[in-house]
């Protein structure tokens, strides 16, 4: 479709939309800098602004976030050894290693170089992808859509990095939360206790606002901000030698690159996970693996690499199917709803100037990372040095005001709160937050897809496995569930034998 | 602030159960066995049976001989600054909500901000500018240019 890609380009490179980029930029690169504001946050809190802009700048807007927040990330994993999102967290201590041995600068150009690399690789391999996948899909019934939903909520727990049952218990909350307002199949108001506020369902705005910064600010505040003191000449010497080790380490760089791409467009696998596994592959494959954790550039190199590719490759399945692949694009395709635009495979065929926006986005993102990363490695030891103090008053201020600004109702703000709270005591239990989001975001499509299909159906739930895709995705689905079975009674069963759990107590 | 795995699954049992409940007083589709209690109610029998592992597996736990308090306190959750600090960024925020309407956006944010600054120990004289400028930033942002209708309350007299 080349007139579509030239129109995207058209609608991206206009002056207002590079502008939304430039300031994006910047303020996912200040966002992902200080420590304990992660890029999922910084989305977040971006949201509200986005509500008010046209559905190809607000894109453009958090594809650009995202990707200069997950690079700078890194900068106070360097220089702190405190990752500045969690996707940095697999290589912070290697950094950090590199910072005492006054390499701070090769290390943060490396993983700079290695993300914008990271990132293009990850925009192609979604722009190959996504729309042969979206040709599939179209194809695709109520029961099909309600499998590939299961599936994603699956792989979500699968995921998500806490025991099967937190991670699952996270994700029913989000569900239950989702099933608040109007229903949708005879409109009988659920759980509402008369509130005329929540006939709508709890708006997803502030629940996001709330599920990702309030608690934020909560856990900063409670633990004690700042207090983080930054090594003298943080940067320490400068970049001999770069290039040598760029060519030495670019089959790292590749793999990286196309594993962030593939574990990305896992729904609820995002670069956090990516990061991990480039960097134990990079380790096992290493011919120096004794090197690794003592300032070793090479597995920065390729986690460097994964986590940005893995950041395009979450849209993979956000736009083919509508099902976000990371918290990112959860926000993303909620902001696209509140925008009357739904994702998934017909937006290839009846928007295909959008689709292309979000490639187009990702090219100029991350080739824009390059010049505002080097100035955000400049500038760190600044950055650095703001008060958290003075900034958790203000990202609580934004996130009422931002929270307000959907509804013009102060319901919104008691919805934030109360969101904030949960995630807060849900974390602190070892609950984690991303399926829950994921639930409330698919929890209406899946209700909707079941109910749609057990009427067609009139009740016969051997319908669900009457076509042959719904069949295969069906079984698919049936088997990751009887896998997280599987790994419960493992996790249950391993408890049982008297080695005590790895930290104790958890 | 760190539930035993037992006392979280009873919350998750007891609250699943409160669900179903009020979910079986929803009206029925015509003509068919199920309506909008079907979700709900399997939603809530899923969060049952986690609730249930969550206390086999605490169960399990114990019997292996793991000791360890119903409910643990991180360290933070023992001094009276960690707990307080959770206590004001809650009040503020009910502060904000309530307040706003009635004081208007002005007076509502710079107040919280201001308490919210004095309690993280930022320097007076920085705190009531810093509350100040975020203050009148925030509502050129919000209002002036995003059209947002924050609230005059008491200041209506002097809008802009």
């Amino acid at each position: 479709m080349p007139e579509a890609v030239a129109g995207a380009f058209g609608l991206v490179l206009q002056f207002d939309v590079l502008a939304v980029i430039l300031m994006a930029a910047f303020y996912g690169a200040f966002v992902g800098a200080i420590p304990g504001l992660t890029a999922t946050m910084s989305v977040a809190l971006l949201v509200p602004l986005t509500f008010f802009m046209e559905p190809v700048p607000a894109i453009a807007a958090i594809v650009t976030t995202t990707a200069t927040a997950i690079f700078a990330g890194d900068i106070p994993g360097a220089l702190l050894r405190i990752p500045g999102t969690p996707a940095s967290a697999a290589y912070a201590a290697e950094a950090y290693a590199m910072t005492k041995k006054g390499e701070a600068q090769l290390a943060l150009t490396t993983s700079l170089v290695t993300a914008v690399i990271g990132g293009l690789i990850g925009t192609f391999v979604l722009m190959a992808i996504a729309p042969e996948l979206a040709r599939f899909a179209v194809q695709f019934s109520a029961v099909e859509y309600f499998w590939i939903a299961c599936i994603g909520l699956t792989c979500a727990v699968l995921i998500a990095g806490s025991t099967v049952v937190k991670s699952f218990t996270s994700l029913l909350i989000g569900l239950f939360i989702a099933t608040i307002g109007i229903d949708i199949t005879v409109g009988y108001p659920r759980f509402t206790f008369g509130s005329v506020e929540l006939l709508d369902g709890v708006s997803f705005i502030p629940a996001m606002i709330g599920m990702f910064a309030v608690a934020e600010i909560l856990r900063n505040v409670a633990r004690g901000v700042g207090g983080e003191r930054l090594p003298d000449n943080p940067l320490g010497s400068g970049l001999e030698g770069f290039g040598a080790m760029l060519g030495r380490y670019r089959w790292n760089i590749a793999r990286g690159s196309g594993l962030g791409a593939v574990v990305g467009s896992l729904p609820g696998a995002g670069a956090d996970i990516a990061a991990w596994i480039a960097y134990t592959i990079a380790q096992r494959f290493s011919k120096t693996p004794e090197r690794f954790g003592k300032g070793h550039p090479e597995g920065i190199a390729e986690a460097g690499a994964a986590n940005n590719a893995a950041v395009a490759g979450a849209w993979t399945p956000a736009l083919c199917f509508g099902i976000p692949g990371d918290t990112v694009t959860a926000i993303a395709i909620g902001i696209l709803y509140l925008k009357g635009l739904q994702p998934g495979p017909l937006v290839f065929t009846q928007q295909p100037d959008l689709v292309y926006a979000v490639f187009v986005s990702f090219l100029v993102a991350n080739l824009m990372l390059l010049p505002i990363g080097l100035l955000a490695i400049r500038t760190s030891s600044y950055v650095l040095r703001v008060p958290q103090n003075m900034l958790m008053p203000i990202i609580l201020l934004f996130c009422m005001v931002g929270s307000f600004a959907m509804t013009n109702a102060v319901f919104a703000i008691w919805i934030m709160l109360a969101l904030g709270v949960l995630a807060f005591f849900m974390e602190e239990n070892g609950i984690p937050v991303a399926p829950a989001i994921l639930g409330i975001v698919l929890g209406p499509m899946i209700e909707d897809n079941f109910m749609r299909s057990y009427m067609r159906y009139q009740g016969d739930l051997s319908g669900f496995f009457d076509r042959p895709i719904a069949a295969v995705l069906g079984a698919v689905t049936l088997l990751i569930w009887t896998a997280l079975i599987v790994r419960y009674v493992r996790e249950a069963t391993r408890s049982r034998s008297a080695v005590p759990a790895p930290d104790g107590t958890a | 602030m760190r539930l035993d795995d037992r006392l979280l699954g009873l919350l998750l049992v007891g609250f699943s159960a409160l669900v179903i409940g009020y979910a079986q007083t929803f009206p029925v589709l015509g003509g068919m066995d199920v309506g909008p209690a079907l979700f709900p109610s399997v939603i809530a029998s899923f969060l049952g049976v986690c609730g249930l592992a969550m206390i086999v597996q605490g169960a399990l736990r114990r019997r292996a001989g793991e000791r360890g308090p119903l409910l643990e306190l991180d360290p933070w959750a023992r001094t009276r600054r960690g707990i307080g600090s959770l206590v004001i960024v809650v009040g503020a925020v009910i502060f904000f909500g309530s307040t706003l309407e009635f004081l208007g956006f002005h007076i509502s944010a710079a107040l919280t901000l201001l308490v919210l600054l004095l309690w993280l120990e930022v320097r007076p004289v920085t705190a009531v500018l810093t509350a100040a400028l975020a203050t009148f930033v925030t509502h050129g942002l919000f209002y002036s240019q995003l059209r947002v209708p924050l609230p005059w309350g008491l200041l209506e007299p002097v809008a802009w």
